[in-house]
């Protein structure tokens, strides 16, 4: 097996000289020279995809030490698996799927919780079932209140979405997938990405329309 | 021509330019001629810019050190079971022992009754009971109800859960006790 036999001190020594040069990869040159025994492929790889990575599963499961884990098992999982990975396709989409796949497992052995569970299900029913509105709220919040509050309500607008809307929604508007991506990694279709994301910005839209408009 | 069911059904195709110029055009109309479905538009374009805008979290400092380690382990894991496959075949080898000796007795034909030591209880002397009690093949049968000094008082009785008969077990019961 190929990565086996290359030192994990990968992640941590990329000497400076050559540090330019593979920024200037793309992830299929810095995957094919891990292969080839280059484990500073590999480091860049991590500096890479690290905080994007640990940005997106934070948003996806709410929780910023779980989330630190999850990126760290991501990389274990490219790190044995690499040399299983189809270099015909996107290194970035293949990374967010693994990422993605422990994600919804977190969320799933979570809500085996009875209570968080039912919670869960009625938040998913409710918002696939409600009919897509719009009220032209007239509510106007004074402008201190509303900069005090407008970020902490986005963010709690994000951690409101049902799991399976929050993913499609943080995957295109913060990660800026595209739809094709983010059926791959969802492992969805593109008419469930498009009604998906559809309903997430309508939900997403409703909770902050008190303080913008 | 679209109403503000057709905006919204189809909002996230406007938005993201997937719309094919026709049906792009439609939206933007109906965008300058409803401002219920452009506040909506604002809406969501102000609560992403204010999204993008929110502080990116960050690895913690050891990061990038606590992933070198996991994967130094996992790396010496891995080296150390492919130069000798003794490893993998010793645990093989050791589960296969494991899983055969737990199911052996399941696996006997003729499996032996279990055979407990005998119960020593209190117990009212009747010896119009003992008839019954002594049939072969029940759960409990009486082993000895002579006390240990031989008479026959009554209120003691010592009684064996061997499922036998009671002329077998009274007379081992009776030694032990002695």
């Amino acid at each position: 097996m190929a990565t086996t036999s290359l030192s994990a001190r990968a992640v941590r020594e990329a000497p400076r000289p050559e540090v330019d040069a593979l920024k200037a990869l793309d992830d299929s040159a810095l995957v094919a020279r891990f292969l080839d025994g280059d484990r500073r492929g590999f480091s860049e790889l991590v500096e890479r995809y690290q905080t994007r990575l640990l940005n997106f599963v934070y948003r996806t499961t709410g929780d910023r030490e779980r989330a630190e884990d999850l990126v760290q098992e991501t990389f274990i999982r490219v790190y044995r698996h690499l040399h299983r990975f189809d270099q015909t396709k996107k290194f970035s989409t293949w990374i967010y799927t693994i990422a993605s796949n422990l994600a919804k497992n977190e969320l799933r052995n979570r809500s085996r919780n009875p209570l968080v569970l039912f919670q869960a299900i009625r938040k998913t029913w409710e918002a696939d079932q409600r009919p897509l509105e719009w009220e032209d709220n007239t509510y106007r919040p004074d402008d201190l209140f509303r900069k005090r509050h407008l970020r902490h309500l986005v963010e709690s607008a994000v951690e409101e979405l049902p799991e399976h809307h929050r993913a499609v929604f943080v995957l295109r508007e913060m990660e800026g997938k595209t739809y094709e991506e983010i059926a791959e990694i969802t492992g969805c279709n593109l008419g469930t990405v498009k009604s998906r994301l559809n309903r997430a910005r309508n939900n997403f839209a409703q909770i902050i329309a008190p303080l913008l408009g | 021509m679209i109403d503000c069911c057709d905006f919204l059904d189809r909002y996230s195709e406007f938005r993201d330019q997937l719309l094919d110029a026709e049906d792009s055009e439609a939206f933007e109309r109906h965008l300058e001629s409803c401002d219920s479905c452009a506040r909506y538009d604002r809406v969501v374009s102000g609560g992403i810019e204010t999204l993008l805008r929110l502080p990116h979290v960050t690895p913690s400092p050891d990061f990038a050190d606590r992933l070198g380690s996991r994967l130094s382990r996992m790396d010496e894991v891995l080296e150390s079971s492919s130069t000798s496959g003794a490893p993998v075949a010793l645990v093989i080898a050791v589960a296969a022992t494991i899983g055969a000796a737990a199911w052996l007795p399941a696996l006997r034909e003729n499996p032996q009754p279990m055979r407990l030591p005998p119960a020593f209880a209190h117990a009212p002397y009747h010896p119009q009971l003992i008839p019954m009690v002594l049939q072969p093949g029940l759960l409990a049968v009486p082993a000895m109800y002579a006390p240990a000094n031989g008479s026959r008082a009554p209120g003691f009785a010592a009684y064996s859960l061997l499922g036998t008969t009671a002329t077998q077990t009274p007379t081992r019961v009776t030694q032990a006790a002695r």
